[in-house]
């Protein structure tokens, strides 16, 4: 057994990754293709399999997806999915909106996030859970007043609580924080009219306080 | 549908397949538990059903290996899509439901018919008419239909499991009563089969016949017949991933909780049966090899047949059952035991019986003892062997009987120093013997190794000559043994010289006799080399330490001062006497501590008052004169004494022609002799005397004042011994008495004209019991001034000592040199304390306490 030094480990996943990173989109040993509604997404196994247990699955058993390597999504954001898919390849994504999917309309700035947690709780990524849930929390704090956290609320909401728990206490801290002026909105009086785990979280912070 | 080995037991069954893609263990998310909302607007319940009857439908499809239709994510949305409208427990349910609806119906039926009579009987009756083969062939036919249905449903529980991932993930995970989907599905092969009669013709359980038939099989195989190895691993690793309960913890396998006790406990009952059949019908030999061929088809077995965790179980019962079961019988047997073995160098069977002893005991007990007590036997044996040997004739019976002719009538010493070669010789080739065997068949185990060495050492220290004899056997070595041997062979010899040494506990008492030895030795030239003495001595130093040697050295120092001496007293006298009238010295001049008490002229015998010396002839005494007086020139204070009994001296004699007779006596006849000095002295007297005149042992005695034995000895070389008889005896016998009368031999003739008188020693080469006697006391006195002084070194260092601290102190002072009787430990203190070294405190609770008196 040769020791080998940490220069050369750093120097041998450096090179890995960037291979890994430059092909994104990249029809390069490309053996799986992926359709955002009209859209293709070339893409390669051994990379969706390494990070996500749905893939690895899909692609493991005798069916469509194993034998025809080609996966639809139609439902949802399409941008969100790039976003994740970008994310499987570099360890990040960008808030642009992907050229490709140019005719699709983007999400809400407020909710570009929100939906790449939401897959990647679908696709059970979980650094992509933790990655979008950190770039949400800094992102908030700016974009509350938008007209779409109440539709953040809603989508947050929707998840099972276990998966969305974390998530779930930061957006009531922010409602609870800006109450006062998203109280003028109809939207929002509407979702407190509605009822439910939403209310609850908040009360629980204004009983907390007092 | 695939059906490649790695895609039979996917995911779930982890500890057996590892996954071929393993990238990261899987996510478990934080889990709160908050109750959720009603949500969303209604008609849900008709998505339900939508969504639940394509999973229904992909179920069956996955049952009936006919999934290449089925999108795997239409079927997770669907899942995912129940669960986020909190319909997780439904389908949860709902997927248990048609799981055992589908086992009742599909499964459990196939199972049943594999169930027949003769298979029941398997369990239950082994003995009964169906040949082997036909058990054989039911049996293998029922784990091929339990296996080919279990791998059906493992891998159809995995493929659900999968499809139904967020389940898991949004819904079981938060319900603490919940276990995962796999765990319940999988489980109702254990419950709805294994844990099912399925017959109604017997009580007994699926898994207890499953057990049964995998056990017969397993036996079958031990009994030599050939079975499907992989058909009852497939079984084990069943057991392996089904688990007593939803928990599924790692000690609840069902192969842990119920096949592996079975197993041993079968193993235990078919390894006991077979020791009792071996310890009827075979021998030591086949038992051993047996048991090692036993052992190694079990490790063989769980890397085939059966899980490898159970390895270090089964190798205990097979240790337990088949090398413990009847060792001691087995290592008695008569002719074929390990007795058997000892004396038949049986390397193979020795070599095996270690390793197997190796693995039931670290001690070794069974082998060390009886080892240990043959070596003793043996031992004791050479001791017997020597006693019943006739050495009178110069050879061992046993060696060379028919050859008397040759022999000759040995002199009492000369037979003692064979008996000790011969006793060297067998007790050295006696421990090469156990040596080889210690290195051939014992991997040169410490333990074994300390227990032959003091079963050695028990033996030779029981043998109340070992000292004596190994002392001799050196001295043998060196006067004759190394001639024309190589370095290599000479070392070997020293070797083994030390060896035994390193045995001896009473090492003062070799001391003693290797003393005397090696004086004889340098005294009268009869060393083979010094060099190899020196080797010797420096060995021992290595050994057993400089005090040990320190006189053996400087009986060397005084060699090489003398012959000095000897020239430069020469060169002295040449100046005086430039003409060399006078009688020619050569002097050894020996410090008295070095050399033994009785070469230095002190009494052998205890009591007798010691008489040394004699009167000289005056040009003796005026040489020894002038040599005193060149040595103490130099040297002030010193006192020499001069030892008749171990010099020399040459001299010339001439026998005049005797008228009357021919041949050589008509001629005048001139000899050169060398006879022992007191020798010389007595022939000296007999210059003055006049032809015919003679002179009685008493006139004699009386002229050179010489002790009687010593005289008796000086007279046996030159009147009785035949090739030097100078002086002739009245009466002619062979014994010389006071009452002997002495005259000049004149017709005394030799064929040589160097005649060497023998030397008669007053120090006996060997010893006769009388002689051993009185070494021993002499040993016991100085042991007894070893004593004092250990106790005095002791109880000065420590002031207070009880009994037994203070005798087991003076035990362990003394290890290397001898081992006291406690009983002269205790007549020391005693004597101590007379003498007012030591006193007894006179405290009350203190009885046996001593306290050093300054």
């Amino acid at each position: 057994m040769v020791s080998v030094s940490d220069d050369h480990i750093e120097q041998h996943s450096y090179t890995l990754n960037w291979a890994v990173h430059m092909c994104f989109n990249s029809k390069l040993f490309s053996d799986v293709t992926i359709h955002l509604g009209g859209i293709e997404l070339p893409a390669h196994s051994i990379v969706l399999a390494s990070q996500s247990d749905y893939f690895k699955k899909a692609l493991e058993y005798p069916m469509k997806e194993g034998i025809e390597k080609k996966f639809e999504f139609s439902e949802g954001s399409m941008h969100a999915h790039w976003r994740m898919f970008e994310y499987i390849y570099r360890g990040e994504y960008v808030l642009d909106a992907a050229v490709p999917l140019g005719s699709i309309a983007d999400d809400e700035d407020l909710l570009k996030d929100i939906r790449v947690y939401e897959l990647a709780d679908y696709f059970q990524i979980e650094n992509l859970r933790n990655y979008a849930f950190q770039n949400f929390k800094t992102r908030i704090k700016t974009l509350w007043v938008s007209e779409s956290l109440i539709d953040c609320i809603r989508e947050v909401y929707k998840l099972p609580s276990n998966v969305s728990y974390g998530m779930r206490i930061e957006i009531a801290k922010i409602a609870r924080k800006h109450l006062v002026d998203l109280w003028d909105k109809k939207a929002f009086r509407n979702l407190i009219r509605e009822g439910g785990q939403f209310v609850i979280d908040i009360m629980k912070d204004i009983i907390a306080d007092t | 549908m695939g059906s490649s080995e790695s895609k039979q037991l996917p995911s779930h069954a982890r500890a057996q397949t590892p996954e071929p893609l393993h990238f990261k263990s899987r996510a478990c998310g934080s889990a709160a538990n908050h109750s959720s909302q009603p949500n969303g607007p209604g008609g849900e319940g008709a998505d339900f059903d939508a969504c639940w009857n394509m999973i229904q439908e992909a179920l069956r499809d996955i049952h009936n290996k006919s999934c290449g239709r089925l999108s795997f994510e239409e079927l997770y949305r669907a899942a995912y899509k129940i669960v986020l409208k909190k319909k997780g427990e439904v389908l949860y349910d709902k997927v248990k439901e048609f799981e055992e609806q589908w086992f009742a119906m599909h499964v459990i039926p196939k199972i049943e018919v594999l169930v027949t009579k003769s298979l029941i009987n398997i369990g239950i009756d082994n003995s009964s008419a169906a040949s082997v083969n036909e058990r054989r062939q039911t049996g293998e036919k029922f784990l091929k239909g339990l296996r080919d249905t279990w791998e059906d449903h493992n891998m159809s529980m995995n493929m659900t499991a999968d499809i139904l991932m967020y389940l898991d993930r949004g819904y079981t995970q938060q319900e603490p009563r919940r276990v995962p989907i796999f765990a319940t599905t999988i489980a109702l092969f254990r419950d709805h089969i294994l844990r099912s009669c399925l017959n109604a013709n017997s009580d007994s359980l699926i898994v207890d016949i499953l057990i049964s038939v995998m056990l017969d099989q397993i036996d079958m195989e031990r009994r030599g017949d050939v079975i499907d190895r992989n058909l009852i691993r497939s079984c084990s690793r069943m057991l392996s991933c089904l688990y007593e309960t939803e928990d599924e913890s790692e000690s609840s396998k069902l192969y842990l909780t119920i096949f592996e006790p079975r197993f041993l406990s079968n193993s235990e009952t078919f390894y006991s049966r077979e020791c009792d059949r071996l310890l009827r019908e075979s021998d030591a030999s086949t038992w051993l090899r047996h048991t090692e061929t036993r052992l190694s088809e079990e490790e063989d077995r769980c890397g085939t047949t059966i899980e490898r965790e159970t390895l270090p179980k089964v190798s205990d019962v097979v240790d337990k059952k088949l090398i413990l079961g009847h060792l001691d019988d087995f290592l008695a047997m008569e002719g074929s035991g390990l007795r058997w073995m000892i004396d038949n160098d049986k390397i193979d069977d020795l070599s095996i019986l270690y390793r197997l002893i190796s693995r039931v005991d670290d001690k070794k007990t069974a082998l060390r003892e009886i080892l240990q007590k043959r070596v003793v036997e043996l031992g004791l044996e050479i001791e017997n062997v020597l006693k019943n040997t006739d050495f009178s004739t110069g050879q061992g019976e046993g060696e060379d009987g028919g050859d008397g002719d040759k022999a000759k009538t040995l002199n009492p010493a000369a037979q003692q120093t064979a008996a000790a070669i011969r006793w060297v010789d067998d007790v050295l080739r006696l421990k090469d013997k156990f040596d080889y065997m210690l290195e051939a068949c014992f991997q040169e185990d410490l333990v074994l190794q300390t227990a032959l060495t003091k079963s050695f050492a028990d033996f030779i220290n029981l043998f109340n000559r070992s000292s004596e004899y190994v002392s001799l056997f050196i001295d043998d070595s060196l006067k004759r043994g190394i001639r024309g041997k190589t370095e290599a062979e000479v070392d070997a010899i020293l070797e083994k010289a030390i060896v035994l040494i390193r045995y001896l506990l009473d090492k003062d008492l070799f001391q003693t006799y290797y003393q005397r030895h090696l004086a004889r030795r340098l005294l009268h030239g009869k060393s083979e080399s010094h060099d190899v003495e020196k080797q010797i001595i420096s060995r021992m130093k290595q050994e057993m330490g400089q005090q040990f040697t320190s006189k053996f050295e400087g009986m060397f120092r005084d060699l090489v001062t003398s012959s000095e001496l000897t020239s430069t007293y020469r060169d002295h006298i040449r100046k005086l006497d430039p003409e060399g009238h006078t009688i020619d010295l050569n002097v050894n001049v020996l410090t008295t501590n070095y050399w033994p008490q009785e070469v230095m002229g002190r009494s052998a015998q205890l009591g007798e008052t010691p008489r040394t010396g004699c009167t000289y002839p005056p040009e003796v005494k005026r040489l020894q004169a002038s040599f005193e007086q060149f040595y103490l020139t130099n040297r002030n204070g010193r006192k020499l004494t001069w030892i008749g009994t171990t010099g020399s001296a040459d001299i010339k004699c001439v026998f005049p022609a005797i008228e009357g007779k021919s041949g050589p006596l008509a001629r005048e006849r001139r000899y050169e002799m060398n006879v022992p000095t007191y020798g010389m002295v007595v022939l000296l007297l007999f210059n003055d005397l006049k032809d015919g005149e003679s002179l009685s042992f008493e006139e004699i005695q009386a002229k050179t004042n010489m002790s009687t034995s010593d005289l008796t000895r000086a007279l046996m070389a030159i009147a009785v011994a035949p090739k030097s008889r100078v002086l002739a005896k009245d009466p002619p016998t062979k014994n010389i008495k006071p009452t002997d009368r002495f005259s000049f031999n004149a017709s005394f003739q030799s064929k040589t004209i160097r005649i060497k008188a023998p030397i008669i020693n007053a120090v006996s080469k060997v010893e006769d019991k009388d002689e051993r006697k009185t070494t021993e006391e002499k040993n016991n006195q100085t042991r007894a001034h070893i004593v004092d002084a250990a106790i005095v070194r002791i109880m000065k260092a420590r002031k207070e000592l009880n009994h037994s601290q203070l005798v087991s102190e003076v035990l362990s002072q003394l290890v290397g040199r001898f081992k006291p009787e406690v009983s002269l430990i205790k007549r020391r203190i005693e004597d101590l304390i007379v003498r007012e070294y030591l006193e007894r405190p006179d405290e009350d609770g203190a009885p046996s306490m001593y306290r050093y008196m300054a």
